[in-house]
């Protein structure tokens, strides 16, 4: 007979090893009443019965010897979907900054590229869009073409970003109105909005573990990748691993960008603070040098003075 | 100090909501039940916030914004909508009437953070 405890810490072990194996990540911070509440959610939508006890659920993890479906299942229903639009304002008004300087001298035939490799349900690539469209619209520069590329791991939240759905609460979480009613429209369903369809013009969405080796299409010359709030989840060789290889996708001008709460991982994997953003997450590659078309302009990536213009 | 806030909104289920989310963000909470009742007290003490229902007896939230605009005491005064009416002429015309952000009913704690954020509050 399991005792409550014993209970708790199978389900744990269980939860922790599908996660670290699957994802890399941790084991999640939250209380049982939590742990239970998901794992019935994962049952319900995974079983063809609703599962009522952790001891079922183990039985049928173990029944079914951990198949690809249950580790998926698993791993959709523990992976943290908490964002918010425009979330580390500071981080979204650097790339800002970066943009209407770095994409006035652009070539035309060189498209800035930003990658969003933990995008959940695609607030993030919709905020890089919606601040790209903003500056187009000041018409800085025409010519200048953006790629964002955003990926999750999970099959369910790229899906919903696909679809560019969201309700009320998350609607409204980091957009402010005059942006909800530009780049939104309410759908006929109460309460839902939908975004527009050409702020998906310039975005890919894809599925990456962020474990595997990015995909083909994926260049190597990335001028950001934004990735906060995801490096904190993973075990910590891990995290050290993946951040290593984000820094190798990175152009030598590039920028990454962590939350504030993730500042050590940056400074472990060699990557140096931005100065004007300090304690932000803002990093740039530590072997710093300007892409040959912009040597002429190479003041405008002196730290210094980049950090003097985030200041004003 | 803390901030303070005040809550206009006929529904006590609302204000209780909204109360328990504000001073979660460490703001003082007042409230009123109608834009009269919050006219008379911004004019006596203008909070650093005003949540704002539209639809409201006795004045709607609608006139209690045009005429606290009117006073000098309400010029700077941050003003939150939070209504059910969601329609884009609805949110043009409350927006265009001073508000500086809009919440669209139902809402959450997440949503009163992110506009308190927008506007500068937290």
């Amino acid at each position: 007979m399991y005792s409550e405890k014993y209970e708790e810490a199978r389900l744990r072990s269980l939860i922790s090893s599908v996660l670290e194996e699957g994802a890399g990540l941790c084991s999640p911070q939250i209380n049982y009443a939590t742990l239970l509440a998901r794992v019935h959610a994962v049952c319900l939508g995974f079983s063809d019965r609703p599962l009522l006890t952790p001891l079922e659920l183990l039985a049928h993890a173990h029944g079914k010897g951990y198949n690809k479906e249950f580790r998926q299942s698993v791993l959709e229903g523990f992976l943290t979907r908490d964002t918010l639009f425009f979330r580390d304002k500071d981080n979204f008004r650097s790339l800002q900054k970066w943009l209407e300087k770095y994409a006035s001298f652009t070539p035309s035939n060189q498209h800035i590229k930003i990658w969003a490799p933990a995008c959940a349900s695609g607030q993030e690539a919709l905020s890089i869009s919606m601040l790209w469209h903003k500056l187009q619209q000041d018409k800085y520069n025409e010519d200048a073409k953006l790629e964002i590329f955003a990926s999750d791991i999970s099959t369910r939240s790229i899906a919903k970003a696909k679809s560019g759905i969201y309700n009320n609460f998350d609607a409204q979480c980091g957009l402010a109105i005059g942006d909800l009613l530009n780049f939104f429209d309410r759908q006929e369903d109460f309460g839902l909005w939908r975004a527009k369809t050409f702020l998906f013009d310039n975005i890919k969405f894809f599925e990456h573990n962020l474990l595997h080796s990015p995909p083909s299409f994926l260049p190597r010359k990335l001028d950001w990748i934004f990735v906060p709030h995801t490096l904190r989840d993973f075990v910590e060789n891990t995290a050290t691993r993946v951040i290593t290889r984000l820094a190798s996708l990175l152009s030598p001008h590039g920028w990454l960008a962590l939350s504030p709460s993730e500042v050590e991982i940056g400074f472990r994997a060699g990557f140096k603070e931005s100065e004007a953003a300090h304690k932000q997450g803002l990093f740039a590659r530590s072997t710093f040098s300007y892409p040959d078309h912009l040597q002429s302009n190479s003041l405008l990536f002196d730290n210094t003075i980049y950090a003097t213009s985030l200041e004003a | 100090m803390a901030k303070n806030c005040l809550v206009v909104d006929d529904s006590k289920i609302v204000r209780v909501m909204a109360r328990k989310i504000l001073e979660g963000l460490g703001f003082e909470v007042f409230d009123a039940e109608n834009g009269q009742e919050a006219l008379d007290f911004c004019l006596k003490s203008p909070p650093d916030c005003v949540l704002l229902d539209w639809n409201m007896p006795v004045m709607s939230g609608l006139d209690f914004l045009k005429k606290i605009r009117a006073e000098a005491v309400g010029k700077n005064m941050k003003v939150i909508f939070c209504t059910t009416k969601t329609d884009a002429d609805s949110v043009k015309q409350g927006m265009a009437a001073g508000a500086n952000e809009y919440i669209m009913k139902p809402f959450d704690e997440g949503v009163i953070k992110s506009k308190l954020s927008e506007i500068g509050l937290i």
